[in-house]
């Protein structure tokens, strides 16, 4: 790819990539792509956040899978992060901890290419105790 | 944290928090007077003075999910073990301020490392945040807002890997040709 340094040349750019993101048709319908979001607070990037999203970046973007990579704040897994989100179209959001180059490679590879679960999972029990405990 | 990017990173997160609509990070190089400044401002709600006052304590903060906030106090030890000097402005609802001071050839200053990644990151994770990059050093200055790009890509989303890695290159590019050294 030509390289870039104005902002005129991602002027001159915009039409190209317009087209190829055309042909995926993701920028519409972000709920038909793969969404990953990687928790990164102050734990989560001393665990090497930053890392992880760098990872998922470059490496969907080699494997041409159709995804948006986003950070977000704190998602309070201190003692897991760094923890990423990931969420299949159609699907529930799952959040893996300690997920660092190696998991992230497992994940693309078994989750989200064949959606095959992998450890690591963290759990959302908490949520629905506490929804259950206000119902009481 | 073991390059200053990431604590870049983390401030801007605060400002996020925050509700900031635009978060400004200005780098400034020194070498005549061997100064690294590291200035991070944004639009957000601010603080009132009893939280300003104790921001720097590692054992306060305004989570409610727990009880220490390390994020600033790291950065102040990391700006004060180089000799030089940290200092945080706040006012409720006009903004905050934090401004780092670095001796640039101390033995102890981090590497400033992924500056261009951050910044992309934030830019393409927030949206509806302006995210503004000056850098200023002796062959030049670089500026970036995240809303000119935005306004620039126009339906082409910014957070798509192939952007994401473009705009890194971008900044990448002018910074090596203001030879700032990491």
């Amino acid at each position: 790819m030509t390289k870039i340094k104005t902002l005129d040349d991602l002027r001159k750019l915009r039409d190209t990539l317009r087209s190829e993101m055309n042909i995926r048709e993701n920028s519409e319908h972000p709920d038909r792509v793969v969404q990953i979001r990687v928790a990164m607070s102050t734990c989560g990037i001393t665990s090497g956040a930053k890392e992880t999203m760098d990872f998922f970046v470059s490496e969907l973007k080699k494997r041409q899978i159709n995804a948006v990579v986003t950070q977000t704040g704190c998602m309070s897994y201190c003692y897991a992060e760094p923890t990423v989100e990931i969420t299949l179209p159609g699907k529930h959001p799952v959040v893996f901890g300690n997920v660092d180059n190696k998991k992230a490679d497992e994940l693309i590879e078994s989750y989200i290419k064949n959606g095959e679960l992998v450890d690591g999972i963290i759990p959302i029990n908490h949520i629905e105790v506490e929804q259950n405990n206000r119902r009481i | 944290m073991k390059e200053l990017s990431l604590h870049i990173l983390d401030i801007m997160e605060n400002s996020v928090s925050g509700g900031a609509s635009r978060i400004e990070v200005n780098i400034t190089i020194n070498e005549a007077d061997d100064l690294l400044a590291i200035q991070v401002t944004d639009n957000g709600r601010g603080m009132d003075i009893e939280t300003l006052a104790n921001v720097t304590d590692p054992f306060f903060t305004t989570r409610t999910t727990r009880k220490i906030g390390m994020g600033i106090s790291l950065l102040k030890q990391q700006a004060e073990q180089t000799g030089g000097e940290f200092t945080i402005k706040s006012e409720l609802g006009k903004g905050t301020e934090v401004d780092a001071l670095f001796g640039l050839n101390n033995i102890d200053r981090q590497p400033l490392g992924d500056i261009a990644g951050v910044i992309v990151n934030m830019a393409t994770s927030y949206s509806a945040i302006d995210f503004v990059l000056n850098i200023s050093a002796s062959e030049g200055t670089f500026h970036l807002s995240s809303k000119e790009v935005r306004e620039i890509l126009d339906e082409v989303p910014m957070n798509s890997p192939e952007v994401i890695l473009m705009l890194k290159e971008l900044i990448q590019t002018n910074m090596t040709d203001l030879k700032i050294v990491n």
